[in-house]
């Protein structure tokens, strides 16, 4: 198996070429220890950063939809499942920027925080 | 009852809140920052995805967060502002009128002014797209206000011209909301958007980029029905025997940002070629006592350089004022 990978690391942009041998995953193309590393995980089970906004019940705050991110970096195959979980979730506490708004979500090991303050 | 500040920000957002913190810290203590918006923190406050502030605090951080940030040490520093207060006018003396919610109609005598208004965007008008008007055209800074802090969808089946980084990040972010995204069209040969925004927001899910691509005909009625889609040759101008029909009940523009110089202009600072506030080396316009910075003196790339602006102008409205004591 193969694989064309655009690295996201820096603007430079390499197009890394990732080829599974065996065992081994033979990586050409990277100008720098970083990317190789970038293409290794884009090639095994990529991850990105998650944001989104949930919805902040009524007499709350006068912001009605709360932004929120993924603590750190998720697996990009439960993005889509994540926004339909924050299409979900009500918030109904007064939450500031950084408090956790969904914990461990969906169980992937990084939680949800709020982006501002209600 | 609003009195007259030594140093008057128009515009709160990124530049404006820099500006206000960077003037308090040269020794102005009388400052007055107007908002329009119900909020600080201006475009920022919509865009909520992160790559902000890796330069200013060395962390990928979301537009709100940026923001908040800003606005703690606003608090801090106890930095006076109003919100829901446009400027109507400023006059070559410095003289500034506005409207406030809570305060009524001001006219203040600031003897300073730094101009923070950020920018708009392009819209449909500016770019002339053949066809009809129908619901559903709108910029990608439109639709991401209304998904982003009024909670609204903005349509289902999308097409967006511009593959410029609002754009592209509009791309995911209706993805995600369940809109189907058909297709970026880009009428250069070459996306204006950063590689990390073409891998995450159009690779990741699919959306084809259509480069060299333009929209030649919008169709509809009462709501958006489909576009027309053309290649363009080398002088940019569709190739109309080439084109195809796209249904779609929404067209999103994400065709490039305008400086937002109309208030100072009218006072007689002189416009720079690339349409934003000429300034000098001290980032003062041709109106003595008016300073810009950031998206009004021209648009930026980062965030971060637009606060390095605002630090900047704050710190020299400041000598100014205490100079000419």
């Amino acid at each position: 198996m193969e694989k064309k990978i655009t690295c996201t690391v820096c603007p430079r942009g390499c197009t890394i070429l990732a080829i599974r041998e065996g065992e081994k995953l033979k990586l050409t193309g990277a100008a720098c220890p970083r990317g190789e590393a970038y293409a290794r995980e884009e090639f095994t089970d990529p991850k990105r950063m998650f944001t989104s906004t949930v919805r902040v019940a009524e007499g709350i705050s006068e912001i009605t939809l709360l932004p929120v991110k993924s603590a750190g970096p998720v697996p990009k195959r439960i993005l889509f499942d994540l926004a339909e979980l924050c299409r979900e979730v009500m918030v109904t506490e007064t939450l500031k920027r950084g408090d956790v708004v969904v914990q461990n979500a969906l169980g992937c090991g990084v939680d949800l925080i709020a982006g501002a303050n209600l | 009852m609003v009195k007259n500040p030594e140093l008057l920000i128009v515009g709160g957002g990124s530049a404006g809140m820099a500006a206000a913190l960077s003037a308090r810290k040269s020794g102005i203590q009388d400052i007055l920052i107007l908002e329009t918006d119900p909020y600080l923190g201006g475009v920022l406050r919509q865009c909520i995805h992160t790559g902000f502030g890796l330069q200013t605090f060395g962390e990928d951080l979301t537009g709100p967060e940026y923001a908040g940030r800003y606005q703690d040490m606003m608090e801090e520093e106890k930095i006076p502002y109003l919100l829901n207060t446009p400027v109507l006018e400023i006059l070559p003396d410095l003289t500034v009128l506005a409207i406030s919610r809570t305060e009524g109609y001001l006219e203040l005598h600031p003897k300073a002014i730094v101009a923070a208004t950020g920018c708009r965007e392009r819209s449909a008008g500016t770019i002339a797209i053949p066809g009809t008007r129908p619901a559903g055209v709108l910029t990608a800074g439109t639709a991401q206000r209304y998904i982003n802090i009024e909670g609204y969808h903005a349509g289902r089946e999308v097409v967006i011209l511009g593959s410029g980084d609002i754009g592209l990040i509009m791309a995911r972010r209706l993805t995600l909301e369940g809109a189907h995204v058909k297709c970026v069209a880009e009428l250069m040969p070459k996306s204006g958007g950063l590689t990390r925004n073409i891998v995450q927001c159009l690779e990741d899910f699919d959306i084809p980029l259509l480069l060299s691509t333009t929209v030649a005909e919008i169709h509809g009625k009462e709501r958006v029905t489909g576009v027309t889609l053309a290649p363009v040759d080398e002088n940019l101008k569709p190739i109309l025997e080439k084109s195809w029909y796209v249904a779609c009940d929404t067209l999103l523009l994400s065709v490039g940002l305008v400086p937002e110089t109309e208030l100072f202009s009218a006072a007689g600072a002189e416009i720079e070629r690339g349409n934003g506030l000429k300034v000098d080396e001290k980032l003062m316009t041709s109106i003595p006592g008016l300073f810009g910075c950031g998206n009004v003196v021209k648009v930026h790339d980062l965030v971060d350089r637009v606060s390095r602006q605002g630090e900047l102008a704050g710190r020299y409205a400041a000598e100014y004022i205490l100079g000419g004591k």
